[in-house]
């Protein structure tokens, strides 16, 4: 039902360290003052979980996009 | 066998559809202890102080100064009871060598010396053992009116322990204590219900009473004497689902406390009640028989179990033995538990099933205290340390107050897992050490090992089964298989191993009023769970279910020695042909087993199935004592002159004859049925006992379709894993609509209502089932059988093909639909030409059904002394109190949906969202919905959403499929449901079964409270599907402070659902209705909250029924649906709807046809009807109608089924002595004001007023709930879903956060929080931020350290969370745009996520996210740096 993947998009590793960042600002962490001091070496042992399904209808998205555009997406689906 | 038991004073007794058996109770609860045992009086200041913090949890009815009840357990506090003595001349031994009783007499003098006489007479049995009495001091000032009436005497009593050994003198109190009572409740004395004995040691006293928890210590002094000291204090505030004043039923029991229900509680106490068959005990010796019953009936769940661990504490076990045994945790298939303490479990299994349910349990003996939760964690259980050695362990974080820098540690009770404090020894123990201790006490692994027997250890046969004698056409066609059936409901089990799916709910006749001949099966339905305990999630949380049984003998209780691990073990509960040939092979040793026969002979007509049973039951008992460790009941050798018995009939007489004889110990049951084909029949079977079934004709009826190739290519192996793999999963999920996680559990469960069967048929063959109206008896039963025999025999008409059936899908010749094509049409025909006399004729064929096939229609109305028409309320009145049903979009297309708003909206009634969100185009307008609904799911459930309702509905259940969560397969999802729904196009969605913030009937008044504070100006509904006890749970719903109930039938329901769902589970609205009714004016809050029913309403005359069986608004869906268009194809779950209702798809919602002026005529049609029988019933408004149940009388009926019912219990008017209201006047108000965020609003003016930017500081207790959703609902009122740019408002709070901390927040809120939080932190989170951190004085590691409660971020569309520690369990589950940052969590969580992201670091926990992925070896050593982020979107 889950797939258990590395973080190895851009996007993913720029929200986690963005995450990361932002709780360490509001909270003190330590433990994620650490992660940071560290993040490039702590990177791989991040694992993404996403559910099965959901990344089949992203991936179902993106090439339909590439396919039609996005426009004619939403025509097609609002009509 | 059954034991004469009193009904605490205060109770009602049954009467009409009441039965005070359904009563529920849940709580708060907690305790406070010094780890090295010093005993002082601060300690029972604390405990006190505890109570007090959780007065929230409990609940008042309505009289406010009388609560549900509280107690506090402490150690016998002997330097108060010694002096206080002496001063009346009694001299006390030295602490230790006496015991003291605490019991409540009666007020009447006379009645009450004569109980005392009694008490001095019983303890007198042994010379100078009896001391004295001490008058217990208590003041009644402060005690509310209902209180009083059952107030009893309290007094105390002492008992010398003489030269006793201390532990053989607990014994000694116990077996006294277990003489008095059943010596009591059988003397006839008047008085005898005051009787009660809250404890009776030499170790602990219980102080409870029915008190709010601040009267505690003014109505027992002795609380607050500074000489009452103890080194323990366990306390409970009771949240009761009744208003009656029963003293006796406040926690906490002898041994411990209750937070939670048990599922399994009929099965348990037949279990328990079977076991007494068999026990013997050293200990004990033959004097144990005084001590039966062991769980005397008519008590609360909570109260039995606690009977049951004293039994096994007083048998021998130590506490966290006994409660091991009753409430284990999830072993059975968690890889990583010690293997000692999994041979624990699996020897025990043996002995005792769980009592399963939620459950959070606190308990001492006076020297151990300690605290469980179920397996399921479905409870709270917070603890911390203190640098003065003492341990705080409650249902809430900071129930206490100390200095951050007191505390050494916290932590939380994670699921299953348990804590305990050896006061004596000094230290605490954590969940493995005292497990690992007790499971060391004995080799119970090596035992398990050397005796473990499965069904590959037989032997193949060398004989296979003789060929049944009878053609197989026949056999199916005897046992009612049809053409339908196989097609719809068998087909998809054996091609695709998948449960049918159907939806537009069901329009059948009940079983009792089919003309046609019915299995058995069918007359009953599935109870499930609502409020005061959850559904489980069968599939997410998989890891807590097991189908695994046990055959054989067991042996007694008492001993513990390695045969008692000698069983079969069977992993599931149907067995296949060369399983069943096996198991019937074994002829001698434990397992030995006797077939018997079920058959009957037809020709002696019904009365020889009778006599047949009777002879069943003596051929089964007879086996039993012969040996037969396994009885087989086979109805193999069906021909034209025998029949089969029902085989759930000749299951449950067997199995309740074998209980009676106490001969239940040492058989199994195995059923060699024809019958059994549905997943439903095999729960009927389970739950009345049988522990294994061999579904015979099924195989070979799939075998016969594999072999025509209606099952596609598939081969006999596949074909047998498909249909028992769908059993199975089927079993698991009936299972987990009761909340019940086991099959050990749910075997002989009874989990079922019957309908329209007759009472000695019940009472003597399906003993302890609900059924309420009598109806058919054995003879009708027999009847029916005998003319499915003899048509399937007919020699004249020999069988060529199955009936076609027609129990699905209408069918000409086939069983009678509500909704046939005829109907439909003049509907249609009648709301589209605005014709009443169309609409008339519409009428006259419904309710000329209605007498033959619903059960109104087996009530007449009473006429009265009519009045003119004209005096009536106009029906412009009336459609003010008509809604329609709770359908998303989603479900229904956009056109659908709208329509039946503006419809609504124009008439003045109300249209319902349905649970998938709102467009907010449509807020404001006459396309708005005035329902807004809370589902499961929370789909598009933002503070925005919410403060544009005028009602708001949580529901709890629905008609079709109760006790499961809706879904929209992802064909249905395009992109603008997505944006309302906060998903993705094309993602199915799904709610999960339960709500996860309503575990209990105090989660509950959470949430309406949450619901109250973001939106003070709505109402809010709750809505329950009827089952028996639905009355009940309703009265606990309005003491939650609900304004409406629904009450919906089990007919309705337009969703898609399984079949066997919508079929099986529910009852007709008219039963829950009236239940209902009765249990509110019973309780005296029906004047508070305004009750609705729905199920199939079709006409005026419906809805006067309605009223007068006591409902204030009645709902519509399915009719409304067919004004639209509808045209019943059941195609909803497909999206291929030809009418464009019920479908996403362009092209065919084009097709559409309904306008709001059709669904305005259809509403002012019937509410014209409703006056017209209105003024020849003399009623000239509704208000004065609703409840009138006195003018419907049962109609006689020549059925010759259902001419048995007896709906006199439906009509029923409960006499109260004083006049109550039988429809709602006005609500409670002011439950808001005392909300922290008045303040807030206050404060944030300058911000809501002119956007400036506002920051304060502020602290916080646990007892201030729901902190800033009012102040957001304001925000969201004035700017929309947009709310403040960020960063406008900040509060920085400290201290212990209430439930619901930053529930709802929106966009430009930011809350800090420097200390804890408790459960449902940032709970429907709208765009706000929430920062917890603890302090910074804090002494523990923060990241190691719990810092919020379980279900944080339930359901949350947008904003921030950033947590500097763990959270509990269940994490952002349902989170669909929120993002968050955590430092570890409990099992459970992120499930059902659809958007947003969750940085989380990891923690040992088994149960955490994607469960299912625990082999990757990253996630199983956990303290190391390791982050794990889990993004969904």
């Amino acid at each position: 039902m889950v797939l258990l993947e590395a973080l190895e998009v851009e996007d993913d590793q720029a929200l986690l360290r963005s995450l990361i960042e932002k709780h360490v600002r509001h909270t003190g962490s330590e433990r994620g003052q650490y992660v940071l001091n560290n993040f490039e070496r702590l990177l791989p042992k991040f694992v993404k979980v996403i559910p099965t399904e959901y990344k089949k209808v992203l991936e179902e998205r993106f090439l339909a996009k590439q396919a039609l555009g996005e426009t004619q997406l939403e025509v097609a689906a609002n009509g | 066998m059954t034991s004469k038991q009193l009904l605490p004073a205060g109770l009602p007794p049954k009467q009409g559809l009441y039965d005070p058996a359904g009563e529920r109770d849940a709580c708060g609860f907690g305790f406070v202890a010094h780890i090295r045992g010093e005993k002082s009086h601060s300690i029972v200041k604390q405990g006190v102080e505890i109570l007090v913090n959780l007065t929230h949890r409990g609940a008042c009815g309505c009289d406010p100064n009388t609560g549900d009840g509280a107690g506090i357990l402490i150690q016998v506090p002997h330097r108060l009871l010694a002096e206080e003595c002496l001063k009346d001349g009694l001299t006390l031994p030295a602490p230790g060598e006496y015991a003291v009783g605490i019991v409540f007499l009666p007020m009447e003098e006379g009645q009450r010396l004569e109980i005392e006489k009694l008490i001095e007479a019983t303890v007198a049995a042994r010379p100078d053992a009896f001391l004295g009495w001490r008058a217990t001091p208590t003041n009644d000032e402060r005690l509310g009116p209902d209180a009083r009436k059952t107030l009893p005497v309290v007094k105390q009593f002492f008992i010398n322990r003489g030269d006793l050994e201390p532990e053989l003198f607990e014994r000694k109190l116990y077996f006294f204590r277990r003489r008095l009572e059943n010596a009591i409740a059988s003397s006839g004395l008047a008085g005898a219900e005051h009787f009660y004995i809250p404890s009776l040691s030499s170790k602990t006293i219980v102080y409870k009473g029915l008190l709010i928890p601040d009267q505690i210590e003014s109505f027992y002094p002795d609380l607050a004497d500074e000489r009452t000291e103890s080194a323990i204090a366990l306390v409970h505030s009771r949240f009761s689902t009744n208003t009656f004043p029963t003293w006796p039923r406040a926690h906490p029991y002898r041994y411990m406390c209750h937070n939670g229900e048990i599922n399994a509680l009929r099965g348990n106490l037949n279990w328990m009640r079977v076991r007494e068959g068999a026990l013997t005990s050293n200990v004990f010796g033959e004097d144990i028989t005084q001590l039966f019953p062991i769980v005397p009936e008519g008590q609360s769940d909570s109260a039995s179990l606690d009977n049951v661990i004293e039994f096994l504490v007083m048998g021998g076990r130590s506490l966290p033995h006994a409660i091991m045994m009753t409430i284990p945790e999830a072993w059975e298939q968690n890889p990583d538990l010690d293997p000692g303490i999994r041979g624990f479990y699996e020897y025990h299994a043996a002995i005792m099933e769980p009592w399963d349910g939620p459950a959070a349990v606190a308990f001492t003996d006076g020297r151990y205290v300690g605290a469980t939760l179920d397996r399921n964690g479905l409870r709270p259980g917070r603890w911390l340390v203190t640098t003065d050695d003492r341990i705080v362990l409650a249902s809430e974080a900071g129930v206490l107050q100390f200095d951050p820098a007191q505390i050494v540690s916290k932590g939380r009770l994670a699921p299953g897992k348990m804590l305990v404090v050896d006061t004596e020894a000094g230290e605490i123990l954590q969940d493995s050490q005292i497990k690992a201790q007790i499971a060391s006490r004995k080799p119970f692994g090596e035992w398990v090992e050397s005796h473990r027997f499965t069904i590959n250890d037989i032997k193949e046969p060398a004989a296979g089964i003789a060929a049944e004698p009878t053609a197989l056409l026949v056999r199916q066609e005897a046992v009612g298989y049809t053409t339908e059936e196989l097609r719809m409901i068998i087909h998809p089990m054996g091609a695709l191993g998948k449960e049918a799916e159907g939806s537009m709910g069901t329009d059948t006749p009940l079983a009792v009023l089919s003309e046609r001949p019915t299995l058995l099966f069918n007359y009953f339905a599935q109870l499930f769970a609502q409020v005061t305990n959850p559904p489980i999630d069968p599939i997410r949380e998989a890891l807590v279910m097991s189908l695994a049984n046990r055959l054989g003998p067991r042996a007694n209780l008492f001993e513990e020695t390695p045969e008692h691990a000698r069983q079969l073990h069977l992993e599931r509960p149907i067995l296949t042909v060369s399983e069943f040939a096996k198991l019937r092979s074994l002829s001698a040793g434990p397992f030995k087993t006797a077939t018997v026969s079920t058959l009957f002979d037809v020709r002696g007509g019904p009365a020889a199935m009778e006599q047949a049973l009777d002879a069943l039951c003596e051929a089964a008992a007879e086996a039993v004592r012969g040996g037969a460790g396994i009885l087989i009941l086979s109805d193999r050798g069906i021909d034209v002159t025998h029949a089969p018995i029902p085989a759930l009939l000749a299951n449950a007489a067997v199995h309740h004859h074998l209980i009676r004889q106490r001969l239940r110990t040492r058989t199994s049951l195995v059923v060699d049925t024809s019958e059994a084909r549905e997943v439903n029949h095999f729960a009927l079977l389970i739950g009345y006992g049988a522990e294994a079934i061999h579904p015979y004709l099924a195989f070979e009826t799939l075998e016969a379709m594999r072999l025509r190739g209606d099952l596609g290519a598939v081969d006999e192996a596949k074909v047998l894993d498909n249909y028992i793999g769908s059993i199975g999963r089927g079993l698991l999920k009936i299972f987990s609509k009761m909340g019940i996680s086991t099959l050990q559990s749910y075997c002989g469960a009874q989990i079922f209502e019957a309908l329209g069967l007759d009472s000695d048929l019940i009472t003597r063959h399906f003993t302890g089932t609900a059924s309420r109206i009598g109806g058919a008896g054995i003879l009708e039963i027999g009847e029916e059988t005998i003319r499915r025999h003899t048509s399937a025999f007919d020699k004249h008409l020999p069988a060529q093909a199955l009936p076609p059936g027609g129990e699905y899908h209408y069918r000409n010749q086939g069983e009678h639909h509500n909704w046939s094509p005829m109907v439909i049409a003049k509907l249609q025909e009648a709301t589209r030409n605005n014709d009443p006399k169309t609409f008339a004729e519409f009428t006259r064929m419904v309710d000329n059904d209605h007498s033959r096939y619903n059960l109104r229609g087996l009530l007449d109305m009473v006429p009265g002394d009519a009045v003119p028409l004209d005096e009536v309320e106009p029906a412009a009145e009336i459609v003010k109190r008509f809604t329609t049903g709770a359908m998303s979009f989603g479900a229904l297309s956009i056109e659908a949906h709208q329509t039946l708003a503006v419809a609504m909206n124009r008439l003045g009634g109300r249209s319902n969202s349905g649970e998938g969100g709102e467009d907010p185009d449509r807020f404001g307008n006459d396309r708005n919905s005035s329902i807004k609904q809370i589902a499961s799911g929370r789909f598009g459930v933002t503070t925005h959403y919410l403060v544009n309702a005028t009602e708001l509905q949580i529901k709890m259940a629905q008609g079709a499929k109760p006790g499961e969560g809706g879904q929209l397969p992802g064909h249905k999802v395009d992109e603008v449901i997505a944006k309302t729904r906060h998903s993705t196009p094309g993602v199915p969605l799904i709610s999960p079964p339960p709500h996860h913030d309503i575990y209990s009937i105090e989660d509950l008044a959470q949430l309406i409270y949450d619901l109250k504070v973001v939106n003070p100006r709505a109402f809010v509904s709750v809505k329950l599907v009827a089952e028996v006890g639905v009355g009940t749970v309703a009265a606990g719903v309005a003491k939650a402070h609900a304004d409406l109930i629904v009450i919906s039938g089990s007919t309705g329901g337009t969703g898609a659902s399984p079949i066997s769902s919508i079929k099986h589970a529910g009852i007709p609205w008219e039963m829950g209705l009236a239940e209902t009714q009765q249990t509110l004016v019973l309780n005296g809050l029906r004047d508070r909250v305004r009750v609705q029913t729905d199920g199939q309403l079709r006409t005026g005359r419906d809805v006067v029924f309605a009223a007068l069986l006591g409902a204030d608004e009645y709902g519509f869906s399915t009719a409304p649906l067919i004004v639209e268009g509808c045209i019943m194809m059941r195609k909803c779950h497909l999206n291929t709807c030809p009418v464009g209702v019920a479908t996403q798809d362009p092209v065919l919602r084009a097709k559409f046809q309904g306008q709001p002026e059709h669904v305005i005529n259809y509403f002012f049609f019937v509410a014209e009807e409703v006056r017209a029988i209105m003024a020849q019933l003399g009623f000239r408004t509704v208000q004065e109608m609703i409840g009138r149940s006195d003018k419907l009388k049962p109609a006689t009926s020549t059925h010759w089924k259902a001419g048995h019912l007896d709906l006199m219990p439906l009509v029923y008017v409960p006499e109260t002595g004083t006049k109550r209201a039988l429809a709602y006047v006005s609500k409670v108000e002011g439950d808001t004001d005392t909300s922290l965020d008045h303040e807030l609003i206050h404060l944030a003016q300058p911000a809501i007023e002119r956007g400036e930017r506002v920051r304060h500081e502020l602290p916080l207790t646990n007892v201030q709930r729901t902190v800033g959703a009012m102040l957001s609902g304001e925000i969201a009122r004035r700017y929309g879903a947009a709310g403040l740019p960020d960063g406008t408002i900040r509060y920085d709070f400290s201290g212990s956060a209430g439930q619901s901390f930053g529930a709802f927040l929106v966009r430009g809120v930011t809350f800090t929080l420097e200390g804890e939080g408790n459960d449902y932190v940032g709970k429907g989170l709208s765009g706000g931020r929430i920062v917890v951190r603890p302090p910074a004085t804090a002494r523990y590691v923060a990241e190691d350290t719990i810092l919020i409660g379980n279900v944080a971020l339930y359901g949350a569309t947008s904003g921030e969370v950033f947590l500097r520690g763990q959270a509990g369990e269940r994490f952002a589950v349902r989170n669909s745009g929120a993002t968050a940052v955590v430092e570890g969590l409990g099992d459970h969580g992120c499930e059902y996520m659809t958007g947003g992201a969750v940085v989380v670091s990891p923690t040992s926990s088994m149960r955490t996210p994607a469960s299912r992925t625990r082999a990757i070896p990253a996630w199983s050593c956990s303290r190391r740096w390791r982050w794990r982020t889990i993004r969904r979107c």
